[in-house]
């Protein structure tokens, strides 16, 4: 079966270091499904309800998912997409020709240990699922550690058979996670619709009214800090910042015959960042109006009171269809650091410290938190990409220096990243942002920062030279 | 019976199979059926809609 598998592999052509050529290229309408299915994923069974525990109000989030999504779509069509059309290379290649290989390593063994965190807390979305007939104690919004040997039993059998699925069968966990991402929206809709009249909604003109009062009432649980409709726009536009302004779908949109295609990343705003995070918001508060504001949270138990058994394999099969291909991502990403090593011996060790990450229920319970500072860790690489290849020619500065100059490591653009997140550190800690808003200063440092130091660093290489 | 005919009537299949996904709700919410009817259809709509999309692939 491994044998069969790597020849399989081996056939397969992805132009990771040339561009892609026309008759590879896709329409839009590959992208169309393609976002919609990925961006409604196991994710979106736990913002949708973080957001309704933080307190924010109905019409806070209707218009911010407006705005932040519009913003997210905007990004990607007009700073990502660009940039991917033209040079039609991967994330990674480019920045090997920017940044040198050994930076773009670092960047790696970073971007791999996020993909870790993100799967591990999706296999812990889907163990809330898994031990509803084992009647596993569920974990709280205060739980940090994990809450029972049996959570850490479920987690690690989950775990287990999630890294050798991800070590054998990718591409088939890829094609399942197609064909069940129709299916999983309309359960998202469906599960909220059917639990409506529990809340009070028995017409369409009871719902706003029912919506203000007991769904997102503007009144965070216990524990929880207050969103504002500001932190929904900053957190719609930045929970894919690595995506697009971290560039990140550079290596997808390189296949899009126009910048255009861009656009199509609305299906995924829209469909899953819209609807599903309504929708699984609506769940959670009728569990909260049920349990009289109960601070468990497990996605599973809530999704089987909606909807039956359906419900339950829902949030397990989102959660494990985000945690497969991540966790092959990131062993990717791990792989291109030891090139020498087997890829399913580096899938096995990156599912081990996934699983050991999804131990803890912190990783759940904090995940809007989490999902800003992947997007921020990230964010300043893709701006050094943008400023690389928009304003350095204006600037009569090299563009793809490492590679122009054979350097490995590219020192304006490592001191960029790195002094970027020490600003974004020092805003947050003096200035008392939040990390959900530090993306937008961010981005305008590092894009000063790598002008300076590219502009101080490229003459002094040129007169050593 | 030809691949591309029987292609259709699983896709037909499919769609049954999401519509017994999201019709019930809509059912119960304006009092048609009662909660345990809702959810058993739509579980029988997910096996529909995986059975009979996974073999469309398979063709």
């Amino acid at each position: 079966m491994l044998g069969k598998f790597k020849k399989r592999l081996n056939t397969v052509v992805e132009f990771e270091q040339v561009p892609v050529p026309e008759k590879n290229q896709k329409s839009w309408w590959s992208f169309l499904g393609m976002y919609a299915g990925e961006h409604t994923a196991g994710t979106e069974f736990v913002i949708g309800p973080l957001f309704v525990a933080h307190g924010v109000a109905a019409m806070d989030l209707i218009i911010g998912l407006v705005v932040g999504n519009l913003l997210a779509v905007l990004s990607w069509a007009f700073i990502c997409a660009p940039i991917a059309v033209k040079e039609r290379i991967t994330l990674y290649y480019k920045m090997q020709k920017i940044c040198g290989s050994r930076l773009t390593t670092i960047y790696n063994l970073v971007n791999a240990l996020m993909f870790c965190f993100l799967a591990g807390s999706m296999i812990a979305v889907s163990a809330t699922a898994v031990g509803i007939p084992f009647n596993l104690p569920m974990p709280t919004l205060e739980d940090w550690l994990p809450t029972s040997f049996m959570w850490v039993v479920i987690v690690v059998v989950i775990g287990m058979i999630t890294t050798v699925i991800a070590m054998l069968g990718y591409n088939q966990v890829s094609r399942f996670a197609n064909i069940a991402a129709p299916w999983m929206i309309l359960i998202f809709i469906s599960a909220a619709i059917a639990v409506l009249p529990e809340v009070g909604v028995n017409s369409a003109s009871d719902f706003w009214g029912v919506a203000q009062e007991r769904i997102w009432t503007g009144i965070p649980l216990e524990g929880q800090s207050k969103f504002t409709v500001w932190h929904v726009i900053f957190f719609a536009w930045f929970c894919n910042m690595a995506m697009h302004i971290g560039m990140a779908d550079m290596s997808i949109l390189r296949y899009a015959r126009s910048w255009k295609a861009g656009f199509t990343s609305a299906a995924g705003m829209y469909v899953g960042h819209y609807i599903a995070w309504l929708a699984s918001g609506i769940l959670y508060a009728v569990f909260l109006y049920k349990s009289q504001n109960s601070l468990e949270f497990a996605p599973g138990p809530v999704a089987f009171y909606a909807a039956g058994v359906a419900g339950a394999i829902c949030v397990m099969v989102a959660g494990w269809t985000t945690a497969n291909p991540t966790i092959y991502r990131a062993g990717l990403a791990v792989q291109s650091i030891l090139p020498h090593f087997k890829t399913w011996k580096i899938t096995f060790i990156v599912g081990a410290v996934t699983t050991l990450a999804a131990c803890f229920p912190a990783l759940v319970m904090k995940l809007l938190e989490f999902v800003a500072l992947y997007g921020l860790i990230l964010m300043p690489m893709g701006a050094v990409i943008f400023i690389d290849f928009h304003l350095f020619p204006k600037f009569n500065l090299k563009e793809d220096y490492a590679k122009l100059s054979g350097i490995r490591f590219n020192w304006a653009a490592g001191l960029t990243w790195v002094l970027t997140l020490i600003c974004c550190w020092l805003m947050s800690k003096f200035l008392g942002l939040e990390i959900f808003f530090l993306g937008l200063p961010g981005w305008f440092i590092a894009a000063i920062l790598y002008v300076l130091l590219g502009k101080y660093y490229q003459s002094q290489k040129i007169a050593t030279v | 019976m030809k691949s591309g005919s029987l292609n259709i009537i699983m896709w037909i299949i499919a769609f049954i199979g999401l519509g017994l996904t999201i019709i019930p709700s809509f059912l119960l919410f304006s009092g048609g059926i009662d909660s345990s009817a809702c959810k058993t259809l739509m579980a029988v709509g997910m096996v529909v809609w995986f059975a009979a999309r996974i073999s469309v692939k398979n063709q």
